[in-house]
């Protein structure tokens, strides 16, 4: 890949993102991802408990949009398919410039950085974000056992 | 192109902040920046591509630089690793 600062770069971030997923989850990994990259995301979080209103989640995902937005673009993360935090999520792909990718993790949170600072539609920014966190997904023995020379990850 | 060959001397090897310091480190430079371990090279600016080396402490990895700048980049990496990536063990 060609390389591109991963220290957020000079330029206004292309896209907002937020994170929507269960209880503590998406706070805790903003925050960790901050300590890893010493840095702050610009990134918004929502946490959606399992006993909270549909209702009030929907607003709360609505107000942090406009936030994350800006005029710009979203890419949503959730964590789970089918989970409540993405399916309170799906109706706001209705507005064109709403990505929203599933199965967040620390590899693909660790890269948001970089994914807002690319060149690329936002669509095309979701592809690589699900791609990175899909290629960070190992079986440690299998990984480390494979035969030296192999291709390197694409990260 | 200029290589080196540099020894993880840090407690935790090059777990996702050290992995962090050095790719904000190689960033810097123009120079194509790769590390080598036991035959897989990876780039260094890449914070995944790093992470999976898999380095542990006294891990041997060979450093790499290619491009205009490659000398103050590899001196720059190379000081990284010495400096145990400003941790304490």
């Amino acid at each position: 890949m060609t390389s591109q600062p991963e220290d957020g770069g000079k330029n206004a971030a292309r896209f907002g993102v937020l994170v929507v997923a269960h209880g503590d989850l998406p706070g805790t990994l903003v925050k960790v991802v901050e300590k890893i990259l010493g840095a702050k995301l610009d990134v918004e979080a929502v946490s959606v408990g399992w006993d909270d209103d549909m209702a009030d989640s929907r607003l709360k995902i609505q107000e942090a949009l406009k936030r994350a937005g800006q005029g710009r673009g979203v890419l949503i993360l959730t964590d789970m398919f089918g989970g409540t935090p993405t399916n309170v999520t799906l109706p706001f792909l209705k507005a064109e410039d709403v990505e929203i990718v599933t199965g967040v993790n620390l590899p693909m949170m660790v890269k948001v950085p970089n994914i807002q600072q690319g060149s690329g539609t936002l669509a095309e920014a979701a592809d690589r974000l699900r791609d990175l966190g899909q290629a960070a997904i190992q079986l440690a023995t299998h990984y480390l056992k494979k035969p030296p020379g192999g291709a390197s990850p694409a990260a | 192109m200029i290589e080196r060959e540099v020894t993880l001397i840090n407690a935790l090897g090059l777990h996702a902040r050290a992995a962090a310091r050095l790719v904000q480190v190689a960033s810097r430079f123009r120079a194509r920046i790769t590390l080598t371990k036991e035959g897989r090279t990876v780039d260094a600016k890449s914070i995944l591509g790093v992470l999976m080396l898999s380095g542990a402490l006294g891990d041997r990895l060979l450093l790499a630089a290619h491009g205009e700048d490659e000398d103050e980049a590899l001196a720059a990496v190379e000081a990284l690793f010495l400096s145990r990536f400003g941790e304490a063990g």
